[in-house]
């Protein structure tokens, strides 16, 4: 009877993480798998694109006006990485590459790296937002 | 009426195993407790490395893995820090233009004290290190700061942790300011970051003495005992500060400067975790 008891406990802990709904980020990540950049895909009812936020912004047509809207997306994403202690090391170093492009004139070069930078930055707010809630996790327990 | 008791234990036992996942201490200033963690820490090494005893971990990487042990044992037999021991000496006992030296500034004169550092100053809120202390001294006697990573910083703490050789750490962490800067170096310590999303714990902790390329991380436990080390990547001797900046650099994260408060709280923690180990710096590390 016990055996029992413990197989419906497990059945219903498994029902219950299957019928949990799928996240939006876990609907992008098996969507762009599965199709790569450019497709779309269904979530809730509307349809997303599975290309990343930098890889819109930065197929966008190559032109200065462009480039600098990116570049200073990319600053400004930067910006709140480093508010949040998690900017990662070569956010800078893009952002400069970014800047020297479109001083150049070098639009769709410029338009990458901002857009590499902005992707990292990007990165390490979400990075803060689960080490926030999770570090804890790591610390090892009193037996 | 059984099954259903059962079904409904199984049920709480399931539900309780959930909820266990997730630490539910030491995450905030009210929750926190350093002897705790400490505790925690020592019974983490225990289990993954039985035969090693506490008191061997002020020995890092050398204390779990005999291969490693060998080698540095051969190299301590000429120490290489021991031309940085002269210098230190000798930094440490020239008077200041104004006739007062470095001894003024601590206690017994500076001799035998490296197991007090760091340490909380309520008065300023801060977490003091003994290479801040060394600088505020000169400062306050009209004399340059020292450069915080290497070179005389470095060689004035050496001489310093190496007159107070054998003592015990025993740092306390006395009031809420100071548990919010043992906390933020915990924190610090166990937050996953950068581009490579490592946290110290990763290599230090669950990676200790497991191959990193080449490399077998050091035990989390007994970390800031040693310190300055004369580092065989760096060819010459460096506080723990400039370390902290290599691991967080590592990590591809955008590295703070060494003497940050953030680094100060790190080390303020890490030494709270080897409260009851012996000062045996200055040290020799890959």
């Amino acid at each position: 009877m016990k055996k029992i008891a413990m197989i419906a406990a497990l059945a219903a802990l498994s029902v219950s993480s299957l019928t949990m709904a799928q996240s939006f980020e876990d609907a992008f990540n098996m969507n762009r798998a599965m199709y790569g950049a450019g497709a779309t895909f269904e979530w809730n009812g509307a349809q997303y694109s599975t290309s990343s936020i930098e890889e819109e912004l930065s197929s966008k047509p190559a032109n200065k006006a462009n480039a600098e809207a990116l570049i200073a997306a990319a600053e400004a994403k930067y910006k709140e990485a480093q508010e949040v202690g998690f900017a990662w090391r070569d956010n800078s170093k893009y952002l400069k590459e970014a800047q020297e492009a479109l001083a150049a004139g070098e639009f769709q070069k410029a338009m990458d790296s901002a857009a590499r930078s902005h992707l990292q930055s990007r990165r390490g707010v979400e990075q803060a937002a689960y080490a926030e809630a999770h570090w804890i996790d790591a610390v090892p327990p009193l037996n | 009426m059984n099954i259903i008791k059962n079904t409904l234990l199984a049920l709480s036992v399931a539900a309780v195993s959930h909820t266990a996942m997730a630490a539910t201490t030491g995450a905030t200033v009210a929750t926190v407790d350093p002897d705790a963690d400490r505790i925690a820490l020592q019974d983490y090494m225990k289990n993954r490395f039985p035969d090693t005893p506490i008191s061997e971990y002020v020995n890092g990487i050398y204390a779990v893995d005999a291969g490693s042990r060998e080698q540095w044992e051969a190299i301590e037999e000429f120490p290489p820090y021991d031309l940085d021991l002269e210098a230190g000496e000798e930094l440490f006992n020239t008077p200041f233009a104004n006739g007062k030296s470095l001894a003024d500034c601590f206690e017994n004169g500076g001799i035998g004290i490296r197991q007090n550092y760091p340490m909380w100053d309520a008065a300023r809120k801060t977490v003091v290190t003994l290479e801040m202390a060394i600088n505020e001294c000169r400062t306050d006697n009209g004399e340059k700061a020292y450069g915080w990573k290497k070179g005389p910083i470095a060689q004035v703490s050496a001489y310093m942790a190496y007159t107070s050789r054998g003592e015990i750490f025993d740092i306390p962490v006395p009031d809420d300011g100071a548990k919010a800067a043992y906390l933020d170096g915990k924190k610090f310590y166990y937050t996953k970051r950068g581009q490579l999303n490592l946290s110290c714990a990763d290599c230090h902790l669950t990676g200790t003495n497991r191959l990193v390329r080449a490399d077998l991380p050091s035990p989390a436990l007994g970390q800031a005992t040693h310190f300055p080390v004369v580092r065989s990547k760096w060819g010459d001797i460096g506080t723990i500060h400039r370390r902290y900046e290599g691991c967080h650099r590592d990590s591809r994260s955008e590295y703070l400067k060494v003497q940050s408060e953030t680094y100060r709280n790190l080390e303020y923690f890490q030494t709270v975790m080897s409260n009851g180990l012996v000062v045996n710096g200055p040290g020799s590390r890959k």
